[in-house]
C-alpha cells in the first residue's frame, strides 16, 4: 500500500466521524448545541421530550442507517468490480437490484388484495422482507446459471445477470401496469430510495450484516489484487479463486440485499465511490475496500442531510441526490485526471 | 411563627398560581394544525380554522390562502423532522390515506396527536368531517350548521334538476397528464361517484380503478359525454389537442361537442362546495 493511501484511511475515518456529528446538529428542526447537549442528558436519564425524541429516534437512526448503507453499497461495488475485472460492474449486474425491485413491487401491488388482511406495520415489513428474499434469489439464480462443475464463468455470469435483469424488469412492468395510483406512487418513491423511516430495529438488523460483511470482504483484498492479473494467474499464485468468488458473491448479495430492503434503491454509490478512490489512489484492494466503505458512508450521510434539509419542510428522495451531487463531481474529477494524464 | 405563616401563605399562592396558569392558557391559545389532505384543508378554512393551519400536503390548493402555508410534500413522502419543527398540536389526515405507517408512528411517538378522519363519497361528506373535527377543535356549532344548510339547499336543487331529466348520458372520465399519459376512470373511482350523483352513468363498467386509454375501447364504449379535469384538458392543449388522440373524434361526445372540463379538486374532493359543483355538472350533462 502506498504511503498516500495509508495516510488517507485515518483521514477518511476522521471525516466520517465529523459528518456523523455534523449531521446530528443539522435539520429542518433548528437545534442549538445546548439543546442537543440537554437532549443527551435527558436521554441518559430516561426522560423523553420532543428534542430527545427527534435526535435519538429520528435523526440519529437516519444518519447511522445512511452510513451503513452507503458504506455497504460502496464496498460491495468495489468487490464486484474487482471480481469481474470490469470497471462498469456494480452490484445490480448480478441481479440483486432487479430481483429486489421485482419482489418489492409485487408485494406493494399484492398488498392491496392478498396481503390486505395483515396489519399495517406488518405490511411495511413485508416489502423489506420480500426485497431481501428477491435480491438473494435472483443472485443465486444468476450464480447457478453460470456455474458448471464447481467453476463459475465470470463472463457467463455477467450476461446471465443482464438477461435476468431484463426478465425481472418485464415482470416488474406488469405489476406496475396493474398498480393503482397510490401503489404507483409507493413504487416510485421506493425506487428512488429513502432512509427516512430508519429505526433502531432496522439498524439492529443492518449493522451486523454490513459490518461483518465488510470485514469478510476485506479479508479477500489480497486475492482481489491477484485476480486483477487474471483468474489463471491468480490460481498460480495460490489463490483459491472459486472459493473467493462464491464468498464475495454471497457477501455482496447479503449486504446489498439488506441495504435495498431497508432503504429502497439508492443508485450510483456502488459504482462511483470505488472509482473515485481508484482515480486518486490507484487500484489496490487492500486500500480500496476500506476506503470505499468509509467514503461511501460519508457520501450518503451528506446526501441524506441535503435530502432532508434543502426543500424542507418537504423531502427529496435520496436516490435523486446521490446522482445529482455525485455525477457532476465525478465528471469534473474525470476531466481533471485526463488533463493531468495528457500533460505527462 | 408569623414568618412561618407568611411563608406558608406564599407557598400556597405560588402553588395555586402554578397550577392555574397553564390551564387558563390552553383554552385561549390557538391550536397549531397540520392538514394532510386538500379536502380537510378546505373544510378547516370553511370552519374558520384557516389561520391556525401551519402546514399542508401538496394537494391543498384551495382556497388561495393555502399558497402561503408551508407545503410538506406528498403524503407518501413526509419529512417527520420538518413536521416536528412546525410544532403542531394536531395532524389531521384522511383515514383512507394513512397507508405509510412509519412516519405516523414516529410522529405519534414524538407526542403529536394524529387524528384520522373518515371520509365518504356522499354530498354531506364535509359535514361528517366537520363533526369529527369537533372532537378536537372548539368549532362553533353555527359554522357546521351553515355548512350543512348550504349543502342541503344545493342537494334539494340537484334533486329538482334530476327529477326533470329523462336522459342518463354515458360519461367517460379521462385523466390526462399530457398526450402520452391518458387513463380512463373505471368503477369505484371518485369520478364515477360524482357522475352517478349528477344524473349520468359511467361509460366504463368492465374494470375497476384507472386503466390506460385505448382507441378501440374508446370507440366501443361510445361515450355521450367526456369529462376531464381542467388541468388535464390543458395538458393536451385544449380541445384541439384532444382531437389529435386516436378514437376521440369518432366518439358521440366529440361529434356533439359535449366535452366538460372542471376543476379536479372541486370535482372529486366531495368538499363543502360539492353541492354547487354537482348542480353545474348535472346541468351540463343535460345540455
Amino acid at each position: 500500500m502506498s504511503i498516500k493511501s495509508l495516510l488517507s484511511l485515518p483521514i477518511l475515518l476522521f471525516l466520517l466521524i465529523i459528518s456523523i456529528i455534523g449531521a446530528t446538529f443539522l435539520g429542518a428542526y433548528q437545534t442549538s448545541f445546548a439543546e442537543v447537549g440537554q437532549a443527551m442528558v435527558s436521554f441518559l436519564s430516561g426522560k423523553n421530550n420532543t428534542i430527545t425524541y427527534l435526535i435519538f429516534h429520528i435523526r440519529l437512526p437516519r444518519i447511522l442507517l445512511a452510513s451503513l448503507v452507503g458504506g455497504g453499497l460502496a464496498v460491495a461495488g468495489a468487490a464486484i468490480q474487482g471480481l469481474f475485472r470490469n470497471p462498469l460492474a456494480e452490484p445490480s449486474l448480478i441481479g440483486i437490484t432487479s430481483g429486489a425491485m421485482l419482489f418489492a413491487v409485487s408485494s406493494i401491488v399484492l398488498m392491496g388484495s392478498v396481503l390486505a388482511t395483515f396489519s399495517a406495520i406488518f405490511q411495511q415489513a413485508t416489502v423489506s422482507i420480500f426485497a431481501f428474499i428477491g435480491g438473494l434469489l435472483t443472485t443465486y439464480l444468476v450464480y447457478f446459471l453460470s456455474s458448471k462443475h464447481g467453476r463459475t464463468n465470470v463472463m457467463t455470469m455477467l450476461l446471465a445477470g443482464i438477461a435476468i435483469t431484463a426478465f425481472a424488469g418485464a415482470i416488474t412492468g406488469i405489476f406496475i401496469f396493474l398498480s393503482d395510483d397510490q401503489q404507483l406512487r409507493d413504487i416510485t418513491f421506493w425506487s428512488l430510495g429513502s432512509v427516512s423511516s430508519a429505526s433502531w430495529i432496522q439498524l439492529g438488523i443492518t449493522a451486523p450484516i454490513v459490518l461483518i460483511g465488510t470485514f469478510l470482504l476485506n479479508t479477500h483484498a489480497k486475492s482481489l489484487n491477484a485476480i486483477l492479473l487474471g483468474e489463471k494467474e491468480a490460481t498460480y499464485l495460490g489463490i483459491k479463486v472459486e472459493k473467493v468468488k462464491s464468498q464475495i458473491i454471497l457477501i455482496t448479495a447479503l449486504i446489498v440485499g439488506v441495504s435495498i430492503a431497508m432503504t429502497g434503491i439508492i443508485g450510483f454509490v456502488g459504482l462511483i465511490i470505488p472509482h473515485f478512490l481508484r482515480l486518486i489512489f490507484g487500484t489496490d484492494y487492500r486500500f480500496l475496500l476500506k476506503g470505499s466503505a468509509l467514503l461511501g458512508a460519508i457520501f450518503l450521510i451528506i446526501a441524506d442531510t441535503l435530502a432532508r434539509t434543502i426543500i424542507a419542510p418537504a423531502e427529496l428522495p435520496i436516490g435523486i441526490l446521490t446522482a445529482l451531487v455525485g455525477a457532476p463531481f465525478f465528471l469534473w474529477l474525470l476531466l481533471q485526471m485526463q488533463r493531468k494524464n495528457s500533460e505527462l | 411563627m408569623k414568618k412561618i405563616n407568611i411563608l406558608l401563605f406564599l407557598t400556597i399562592i405560588i402553588f395555586a398560581a402554578c397550577q392555574n396558569e397553564p390551564a387558563a392558557d390552553n383554552s385561549v391559545e390557538a391550536k397549531r394544525i397540520i392538514s394532510l389532505s386538500g379536502f380537510l384543508t378546505e373544510v378547516l378554512f370553511d370552519l374558520g380554522y384557516g389561520e391556525q393551519i401551519v402546514g399542508t400536503d401538496i394537494t391543498s390548493a384551495y382556497p388561495i390562502e393555502t399558497d402561503s402555508i408551508p407545503k410538506l410534500g406528498h403524503i407518501s413522502q413526509l419529512n417527520a423532522e420538518a413536521i416536528l419543527a412546525l410544532k403542531p398540536d394536531y395532524i389531521f389526515v384522511e383515514k383512507s390515506q394513512m397507508n405509510r405507517t412509519e412516519v405516523f408512528i414516529q410522529l405519534k411517538d414524538a407526542g403529536i396527536k394524529i387524528i384520522p378522519i373518515t371520509t365518504s363519497r356522499h354530498l354531506n361528506n364535509a359535514v361528517n368531517a366537520a363533526n369529527q373535527l369537533k372532537n378536537n377543535l372548539d368549532i362553533e356549532e353555527e359554522r357546521i350548521e351553515a355548512m350543512a344548510k348550504k349543502i342541503e339547499t344545493d342537494s334539494l336543487k340537484l334533486i329538482e334538476i334530476l327529477s326533470n331529466t329523462t336522459e342518463k348520458p354515458k360519461v367517460l372520465f379521462i385523466y390526462a397528464r399530457g398526450a402520452g399519459n391518458l387513463s380512463v376512470g373505471g368503477t369505484g373511482t371518485t369520478a364515477e361517484a360524482i357522475i352517478q350523483r349528477t344524473g349520468g352513468q359511467n361509460a366504463i363498467t368492465s374494470f375497476e380503478s384507472f386503466k390506460p386509454l385505448t382507441p378501440e375501447a374508446l370507440i366501443e364504449t361510445a361515450p355521450d359525454v367526456i369529462l376531464m379535469f381542467s388541468s388535464g384538458l390543458a395538458s393536451l392543449d385544449g380541445k384541439a389537442g384532444l382531437a389529435q388522440i386516436k378514437g376521440i373524434p369518432q366518439t358521440p361526445a366529440y361529434k356533439n361537442n359535449r366535452i366538460i372540463a372542471m376543476d379536479g379538486h372541486e370535482l372529486t374532493s366531495f368538499g363543502p362546495r360539492v353541492g354547487e359543483t354537482a348542480i353545474i355538472l348535472a346541468k351540463r350533462l343535460q345540455e
